[in-house]
């Protein structure tokens, strides 16, 4: 990933937590470290979250511990927490109950 | 201090700020280029598991991504590294790989330190005396994490 990317983005086409009935989700896990504002660039960053959304998330990640950040296949799930990975943020996948 | 000027990010930091930051990002990718001892936690946290309580899942995206993730962190230190002088302060224009790279450096390099000294929200908030050299290493914590939220401001700007 070379680009940096715009602030105030639109909601991608793919609905990533609201869809009910795909299998795999991935989850952020708060950590003491990372900054709140760098989670809500990547969150915006990866996902072409609003700064609102991200905002939320980062917000629920820090008080509950953990927010589910994406959802949809296998594949792409894996390649979302790789990216998560990437930029420093603990990530995991789980298959949605 | 990270700027945005003319829509481009400009890097402007004293002698001895570019010097901190050879030396600890150097650290790093010697971590990262030198097998460490298995379990360690630095290690762990910078290249963590994909599932909480399914190994499967976890051998399945480290076959598919460990190295990959390793190299990727790799690269993206020595393209930090490699804007850094040699000696004297640091001026410079960034290009978009080269921003991209002191974002996410400026991050892994708090993980592992942070993970090393085994760092909690708790001690994040109290403030630290600089010139006490037991806390030399929450110093330059929280220096890090003052130039990341300083590059993550200039690129929302």
């Amino acid at each position: 990933m070379t680009e940096t990317a715009p602030i105030e983005l639109d909601e991608p086409g793919h609905k990533e937590t609201t869809e009910p009935d795909l299998p795999w989700v991935c989850i952020v896990h708060n950590d003491p470290i990372n900054l709140m504002s760098y989670v809500v660039y990547v969150f915006q960053k990866l996902f072409g979250y609003s700064r609102d959304k991200a905002t939320k998330l980062m917000l629920q990640v820090h008080h509950e511990g953990r927010a589910a950040v994406s959802s949809g296949p296998r594949e792409r799930v894996e390649m979302d927490v790789y990216r998560l990975h990437a930029h420093g943020l603990w990530a995991t996948m789980t298959k949605d109950a | 201090m990270f700027r945005k000027k003319l829509g481009k990010i400009t890097a402007d930091v004293s002698e001895d700020e570019a010097k901190l930051l050879r030396s600890v990002i150097g650290q790093y990718l010697d971590l990262l280029e030198n097998d460490q001892p298995p379990g360690d936690p630095v290690m762990e946290r910078l290249l963590p598991s994909a599932s909480l309580d399914d190994e499967e899942v976890d051998r399945k995206y480290r076959d598919l991504a460990l190295n990959e993730l390793q190299n990727h962190k790799r690269s993206t230190a020595n393209t930090a590294l490699q804007c850094l002088p040699h000696r004297g302060p640091w001026s410079q224009e960034l290009g978009p790989e080269e921003t991209e790279a002191w974002l996410v450096v400026l991050g892994d390099v708090r993980l592992a330190i942070g993970t090393r000294i085994g760092v909690t929200e708790e001690l994040m908030s109290r403030p630290v005396d600089p010139e006490d050299p037991d806390e030399w290493s929450m110093a330059v914590l929280h220096y890090l994490g003052a130039l990341q939220e300083n590059l993550v401001e200039a690129l929302s700007d």
